[in-house]
């Protein structure tokens, strides 16, 4: 059988696990399979900076967190009711600070560009647990986030319909991602990533490239962010926090970096394992850890690369 | 990609069904087994910044089970404990999977307010008895009231309140800084003090917050205006208060006659009393329990816990509150037969338990599900050659304060 | 503010630019010399702490637990760059990145494991647990210790780099590998030597600023970005430089607790910001 009907058989399956099984499955197999979409997101818009365009950072949490902030304070305190607006409002601020943030920090290269992203975050953390408290609540968090009214009869208030709903949008999430990786910018992209010099050689303004590609990852963490708000119902400054972007990092990369399928198999694989293995074990960090090392120094193309064998970088010998 | 590659993805997305498949079974089975035993589910800190608070809870708890022989009303009661590692975002997961994949009976809750409030709304939801065992005293617990929300241990305030008056009019302390890490769990618990000191007639001359998890404390004692009688701290955390008092004696504050008047962790007979000895001769402090009180239960308790676990760590407020809230627990599902399943009946036998705590006269649960009880001011004093907590005066029944009593304000609601 | 205060501040400030120092030496030292940004550093320092920690409860000896506890950095250090960093070196610049994160995370959960998650915390040795008055200010005695030590290290190491030999081919290989390499220099020893000096300092400051810092699971990430810090603020390639850096952030973090209280904890990120903004290879970089 051709390569291709193999892809439909396997997509076909997906679908069926994804539209039918889940959502018959109990309750809490529902609630684990609605963060797994929610981090894939997240851990997509990481892959699109760092996978796609090499930007190691540690800020994307800065978007996550602002996004699903925005959301709480909006909706608790009343200011703003319609679902559409704060989505809107969320999504334009974040776009700002991310344009802020990034006209910044893309002028630093490499370790220092992952430092100042690292450095802005936790400014932003700091100002929502201390400057701002009066509208954050600081280590309190916001809680009592309700579920969003859609406008339609269809109620969010019920799992399985949030559980479709975080499902259409996580879809719509790849699928952006994937016509962008596709498309000529993407190239633009990847190109800069494996050698930014040859490209600014062509003559390629790869500043600007760059930061488009840091706004549209805020912008996919903000989507990610906002799902979670209103999931989780509470928000909290470690959402703000870096050890969260570096996790977002650690997803990208046992999932595979530069990958499709990357992100939502390291949300898989980072969730569901912490979930599983946390009943029997408390040493969640180490197992973590050693998965992390095997996967570097042997499968460095993460599960996904694994899976499509790609051709392993021969160690080089000693200089 | 070949065919090669889209088998391999199928073979692991098989995998991930059958895991799937086999976790819902399992649960399933679990579930089904007919009356079984009561599950008490604990969303706990075993490791993280309050784990040493949250495991002098889980001992007392723990030895008290152990007494009962984990029998109530002849069924069994089977604890489900995971660590939270004192990280929110894990103790809501930790709720999610004890209520929906381990299908507990009773929510039991470990020391973090944080968590707290962002799972009794959770909890509320899917209509399972959320009991808070450890500390977790923000006022918003229980504040504004939920009908499956009870705090067994006490509100922040409810120690503070008296121990502020009995600062000003006991004690003559007039002018007092108040000091504490910047966070809600400290904060509130510093508002109360002031706003019943001031009431009394003192004065709180100064304010130094750090932020939490601030190592170094040293430049904030380098901050204090001289012009001050006392400190009222609040450390959380059991080492940090040791470096907190290793540094106010380093700055020679005590011989400057800057007094401390704190809540009973920095006076525990367990730790700073055993690090500094007679340098802690003199100091006050509010508690809820207290090591060398005189009554027969404080004696079974102390005589019960150190047959478990040796002499090595003294009995303290924490281990007396983990006992007495399980204590409390079992004795409402005793009332109700241990017929749990009645959540109606279970809620309602909770609200009408009294007990006889180590020390306290009586614990029962006010209407707001916070737990009534007597407080002591003691003093650290040496009798019969030891330096010891000697209770001074018992100020029975203190419930929580009002909404808004333990807010300061600038820091949110 | 009054000088006894500002005194007693000053002194803070530069105590906790020796323990900087203590801790961000190293991490220079590793990154001006091959490049590499160890994330694992802070754990080095954490087990040297905890390390110290168990010798001085067994034998009550307080300088055998400092021993002990850069030995340990020293250690983990030497399996660290045997095993797992020559396996990465010359590879996409992330990946040691990533596994030194991923070593931290590991060493984490082993310290969990050896010493439990509860909070732990040091005491001064009692040779050293009073205050010096210096005629009506109360400074205490460990303190002042801290800035000897800082102090005597940095003495050390200058003298290392700038007068013995096996400090001048560290230099050399700082300078230019390639062509120390062609002078016959065995640039992987070089390394290893390095990584196990740097892991030395820092197991070293671990145990000794334990008594002002804690020991606490999370005290490995909270201090590699302080180390980073200065690394960063400080650049490469001077070792002077680096002392005067921590100095710096020490102070500006001591009296930003003064001045600004509620964004104390901000101090250092904001110059770390205004720093890379400003001049990217770092106040005293030679090389960027």
């Amino acid at each position: 059988m051709t390569s291709d009907k193999w892809k439909w058989v396997f997509y076909a399956v997906l679908g069926i696990v994804l539209v039918i099984l889940i959502p018959l499955s109990p309750r809490y197999v529902q609630t684990l399979a609605i963060s797994i979409i929610i981090y894939s997101i997240y851990v997509c818009s990481t892959n699109l900076l760092t996978g796609y365009t090499g930007l190691v950072s540690l800020g994307q949490a800065i978007f996550w967190g602002s996004a699903a902030y925005l959301v709480a304070i909006l909706t608790t305190h009343g200011v703003v009711k319609n679902f559409y607006l704060v989505f809107l409002i969320a999504i334009l601020s974040v776009m700002i600070i991310g344009a802020a943030f990034g006209v910044l920090a893309l002028r630093a290269k490499r370790l220092y560009f992952m430092i100042l992203t690292f450095a802005f975050g936790h400014v932003v953390w700091s100002i929502a647990m201390y400057a701002l408290q009066p509208v954050t609540y600081g280590f309190n968090g916001i809680r009592d986030i309700l579920r969003p009214d859609l406008g339609l009869s269809w109620s969010l208030e019920n799992n399985s319909n949030f559980y479709y709903f975080t499902l259409a949008v996580g879809a719509l999430c790849f699928f952006i991602v994937s016509l962008i990786i596709h498309s000529p910018f993407g190239r633009i992209l990847v190109g800069i990533r494996d050698n930014e010099h040859r490209m600014i050689a062509l003559g390629c303004n790869t500043f600007l490239y760059k930061f488009l590609s840091y706004i549209v990852s805020a912008i996919i963490a903000g989507v990610g962010g906002i799902l979670f708000a209103y999931f989780n119902g509470y928000v909290n400054p470690s959402e703000l926090h870096w050890v969260w972007s570096g996790e977002a990092l650690m997803m990208m990369f046992i999932g595979g970096i530069g990958t499709f399928w990357g992100p939502a198999l390291g949300a898989l694989v980072f969730t569901g394992l912490r979930y599983w293995v946390s009943a029997y074990t408390m040493y969640w960090f180490g197992v973590e850890g050693t998965i992390f090392v095997l996967v570097v120094l042997f499968f460095r193309g993460g599960i996904s690369g694994f899976i499509t064998d790609l051709p392993r970088r021969k160690i080089p010998s000693k200089p | 990609m070949e065919k090669r590659s889209w088998l391999r993805f199928g073979k692991i997305l098989l995998l991930f069904v059958l895991l799937l498949t086999l976790s819902v079974e399992v649960s399933h089975v679990l579930a089904a087994e007919n009356r079984g035993p009561i599950k008490l589910g604990i969303d706990t800190e075993l490791t993280g910044a309050v784990s040493e608070t949250s495991n002098n809870v889980k001992m007392g708890y723990d030895l008290y089970l152990q007494e009962i022989g984990n029998k109530v009303a002849d069924r069994e009661i089977k604890t489900i404990e995971y660590d939270n590692k004192t990280d929110y975002k894990i103790a809501m997961e930790v709720a999610q999977k004890l209520v929906e994949k381990d299908n507990v009976h009773i929510l039991g809750f470990g020391t973090s307010s944080g968590a707290a409030i962002a799972i009794r709304g959770y909890a509320e939801k899917m209509k399972v008895p959320f009991v808070v065992m450890g500390l977790g005293g923000a006022e918003q617990v229980t504040l504004p009231p939920l009908k499956y929300t009870i705090r067994l241990t006490y509100a922040d305030g409810q120690g503070e309140l008296p121990l502020g008056r009995y600062a000003y009019e006991k004690l003559g302390y007039k002018k007092m800084v108040l000091m504490g890490p910047d966070y809600a769990g400290s904060t509130g618990k510093l508002w109360a003090f002031r706003q019943e000191f001031e009431k009394a007639g003192g004065q709180i001359v100064q304010t130094v917050l750090w932020s939490l998890g601030e190592m170094d404390l040293a430049p904030y004692f380098a901050q204090l205006k001289p012009d001050f009688d006392a400190i009222f701290p609040f450390i959380p955390g059991d080492v940090s208060v040791n470096r907190f008092l290793s540094q106010y004696f380093e700055m020679q504050l005590d011989k400057k006659g800057k007094k401390l008047c704190t809540q009973w962790d920095m006076t525990e007979d367990y730790l700073p009393i055993q690090t500094f000895g007679e340098k802690m001769l003199g100091i006050h402090s509010v508690a809820l329990y207290n090591l060398s009180f005189d009554s027969p239960e404080n004696k079974h308790f102390t005589d019960l816990y150190y047959a478990k676990y040796g002499k090595k760590k003294l009995a303290n407020n924490q281990a007396a509150l983990g006992y007495e809230s399980m204590k409390f627990l079992c004795t409402a599902l005793q009332a109700i037969k241990g017929n749990v399943e009645d959540t109606e009946a279970f809620l309602k036998a909770m609200h009408e338990t009294k007990i006889k705590g180590t020390c306290s006269s009586s614990i029962s649960i006010d209407a707001n599900g916070n737990a009534i009880r007597d407080f002591f001011i003691r003093q650290v004093q040496k009798k019969d050659g030891v330096v010891k907590n000697v209770v001074l005066q018992t100020i029975p029944q203190v419930r929580q304060p009002p909404q808004g009593y333990t807010l300061m304000p600038g820091k949110g609601k | 503010m009054e000088l006894s205060v500002a005194i007693t501040q000053l002194l803070n400030g530069i105590a906790l630019g020796m323990l900087l120092f203590l801790l961000g030496a190293g991490l220079s030292l590793m990154f001006g010399l091959m490049g590499i940004v160890n994330l694992a550093h802070g754990s080095y320092f954490m087990v040297g702490g905890y390390t110290g920690l168990s010798v001085l409860e067994g034998t009550g000896n307080f300088i055998l637990a400092i021993f002990a506890g850069a030995a340990s950095g020293a250690l983990l250090g030497f399996l660290t760059e045997r095993f797992l960093m020559r396996r990465v070196y010359g590879l996409r610049h992330h990946e040691p990145i990533l596994l030194t994160f991923a070593l931290s995370l590991i060493l984490s959960d082993f310290s969990l494991y050896v010493w439990t998650g509860i909070p732990r915390w040091v005491q001064p040795p009692s040779f050293l647990s009073s205050s010096i008055d210096m005629g009506g200010i109360f400074y205490p005695a460990y303190r002042f210790a801290i800035i000897l030590a800082g102090v005597l290290v940095f003495a050390l190491l200058y003298w290392f780099q700038e007068k013995t030999r096996w400090g001048a081919i560290v230099r050399a290989g700082v300078e230019d590998k390639e062509m120390a390499t062609g002078l016959g220099i065995n640039i992987p020893m070089v390394f290893t030597l390095v990584f196990c000096l740097g892991a030395f300092i820092a197991g070293f400051g671990g145990f000794v600023g334990s008594p002002i810092l804690g020991l606490h699971t999370g005290l490995d990430f909270e201090v590699i970005m302080l180390a980073l810090a200065v690394v960063v603020v400080g650049g490469i390639g001077s070792l002077p430089g680096c002392l005067a850096t921590c100095l710096l952030l020490g102070l500006a973090d001591t009296f930003g607790k003064v001045f600004w209280q509620k964004y104390a904890s901000l101090t250092i990120y904001v110059i770390v910001v205004i720093v890379l903004l400003v001049k990217p290879a770092g106040l005293f970089g030679k090389k960027s």
